[in-house]
């Protein structure tokens, strides 16, 4: 997981080059960093399921932004339907929360992201920059508790995105 | 047939016939105007303002874009986490944008100070 703690740890750097006057570039690539800090980790999970170590990055250019959002998408209303019915504390309650705040925050960053890059328009404050840095970081501590739970390990598959095989 | 879900409204037919299906979001902003009040009454003095957008996201999906201005207290460095976290979670619960309102919820925040300078009207 180096490369996307690496790219976590460039985000809140990003965003705290500045900390007077911050211009917007810094803020946007910052927020844009930070999203790729959560893209990458997921798939270098998901890719470390393949045996053929030297095959992973290439694997990994499988994996689409659009499919992985509509992944987190379903399970995020998933988690959210059974959330919803206020079931008793338990590990299992614990680990669906977790996995919530990682595809809730895949979800929203990937949002962010396409504002930070595409939409000139839209000024940037530091809070809002932080937020979104804490928020990914808040997805990589949860994930790195629950990673190797089977909800997460078929998480992660999902991401692949689905297609129908023809009849 | 397609039935439209309990956060959808079936909007017209078009010349095909074909029913096109709006969130409920957008059929009905005055209900959603109402909820929202009532869940900002929840949120607390932390919240001094919040303004949305309906519109849609990157793909193309139904959002909901929430421009929320905090207090200088929620949103300092070690505030602002907690502060956050407290307001989307008393949205996704009791909104239920998705759910509910057939609309992905989108929060952007900034603080007094920061509008101050800003002054964006559509923050204001």
């Amino acid at each position: 997981m180096a490369y996307a703690d690496d790219l976590l740890d460039l985000a809140q750097h990003l965003a705290n080059l500045e900390p007077a006057n911050p211009r917007q570039a810094c803020l946007r690539r910052a927020v844009s960093t930070a999203y790729y800090a959560l893209f990458h980790l997921l798939i270098s999970e998901a890719t470390l399921n393949w045996g053929r170590s030297e095959l992973r990055s290439e694997l990994g250019r499988v994996f689409d932004h659009g499919k992985m959002k509509s992944a987190s998408e379903g399970k995020r209303s998933a988690l959210n339907a059974e959330l919803g019915k206020n079931p008793p504390p338990s590990q299992e309650l614990v680990i669906f929360k977790r996995l919530h705040t990682v595809a809730d925050t895949f979800i929203k960053v990937q949002q962010k992201r396409n504002d930070a890059d595409y939409d000139t328009g839209k000024e940037w404050t530091q809070t809002d920059v932080q937020t979104q840095i804490r928020a990914v970081s808040a997805a990589f501590e949860s994930w790195k508790a629950i990673r190797d739970e089977p909800v997460a390990q078929a998480y992660l598959v999902s991401l692949l995105g689905k297609r129908a095989r023809p009849e | 047939m397609w039935e439209p879900g309990p956060n959808e409204t079936a909007s017209s037919n078009t010349r095909d016939n074909e029913v096109v299906y709006i969130a409920k979001a957008f059929a009905q902003q005055a209900e959603l105007d109402q909820a929202i009040d009532q869940v900002k009454q929840m949120l607390g003095p932390d919240v001094v303002r919040l303004r949305y957008t309906l519109g849609q996201d990157w793909t193309g999906e139904s959002a909901i874009f929430f421009r929320i201005v905090l207090s200088e207290r929620a949103s300092r460095r070690d505030q602002l986490w907690n502060s956050t976290s407290q307001i989307e979670t008393a949205i996704d619960r009791h909104l239920q944008p998705l759910e509910q309102w057939g609309v992905l919820p989108y929060f952007n925040y900034r603080s007094q100070s920061e509008q101050a300078v800003l002054q964006e009207e559509a923050w204001a």
